[in-house]
């Protein structure tokens, strides 16, 4: 079961190759020269090493200062709208809103605009 | 060759450039690494590149290239090439293949080239013959078969005997 099962995997490869090197025309469709300064290019000399270096650091503190930007704005936001809702409208007693919505009037609906409470 | 080892795993020609390319830079990296003889050095392209197809085909566990037999059929065609190459040109190694092409009967021929050489599709290529497309197929799959069976006899790779076909 094995022996066969790896021959049809092997007879599979051979099929494969053939059929890769038709694709290619025989290896000829790949422009050798288009090849080659492709790989040129994407071969770093010695004295492209340096620039990588610092553009590496570079991006590292860039990211570093971004992180720590983002992470003092939302967690100032974070801060503030808590503060807001549970804790400054309760303690502050010159909040409008708490006011209003403390006031027995008010909250029931029975007193009009400009009309003082009796 | 690389680039046609590299498509006989990727299926597409554009896909086999890059990954040659992708090979012979890892090769440069790699290069104070490999000791060994000029044969040996084409073994060690091809081993190379087979690392760079699997790792961009990971999400894809295209299980096939970590199945040793597979990879050795496709050893069997690529040294044997290699073989009759000899100390000429890559050229001169495959004419034989391209001889296993030429006597293909007519139809498989045209099959072949209209499909591997321009890139058409079994679809485009019947509408181009007036045939069916499943005819178009059959005829792909009996070149394939009969394109093996001669390189395996032009390069005296030892036939593995008949199964399925």
């Amino acid at each position: 079961m094995s022996n066969s099962n790896d021959r049809d995997y092997r007879v599979r490869g051979r099929s494969d190759a053939v059929e890769g090197l038709l694709r290619t025309d025989f290896g000829r469709s790949a422009d050798p020269s288009a090849m080659l300064q492709s790989v040129l290019k994407r071969i770093p000399s010695d004295g492209d090493q340096r620039p990588r270096l610092f553009r590496l650091k570079w991006m590292t503190a860039a990211a570093l200062l971004l992180a720590a930007f983002l992470g003092f704005t939302l967690g100032r936001n974070t801060s503030l709208s808590t503060d807001s809702e549970n804790t400054l409208g309760e303690l502050d007693p010159m909040h409008p809103q708490d006011e209003l919505s403390d006031s027995p009037a008010w909250s029931t609906g029975t007193l009009m605009f400009g009309e003082e409470e009796t | 060759m690389l680039v046609s080892y590299a498509a006989a795993m990727t299926g597409s020609r554009e896909e086999a450039e890059e990954v040659a390319q992708e090979a012979f830079v890892r090769a440069w990296r790699g290069f104070g690494r490999f000791k060994g003889s000029e044969k040996g050095f084409r073994s060690w392209l091809r081993t190379i590149t087979r690392n760079v197809v699997i790792d961009r085909y990971r999400r894809n566990r295209n299980d096939v290239l970590h199945n040793a037999a597979y990879v050795k059929g496709m050893e069997d065609v690529l040294e044997a090439t290699d073989r009759r190459a000899g100390d000429s040109s890559w050229s001169q190694g495959v004419a034989d293949l391209r001889g296993c092409l030429e006597a293909l009967p007519e139809d498989l021929r045209n099959a072949c080239r209209y499909h591997y050489f321009e890139g058409l599709s079994s679809r485009e290529i019947a509408s181009r013959v007036d045939a069916q497309q499943a005819t178009i197929l059959k005829r792909l799959e009996r070149a394939r078969i009969q394109l093996r069976k001669c390189v395996e006899h032009k390069l005296r790779v030892t036939p593995l005997g008949e199964s399925h076909e």
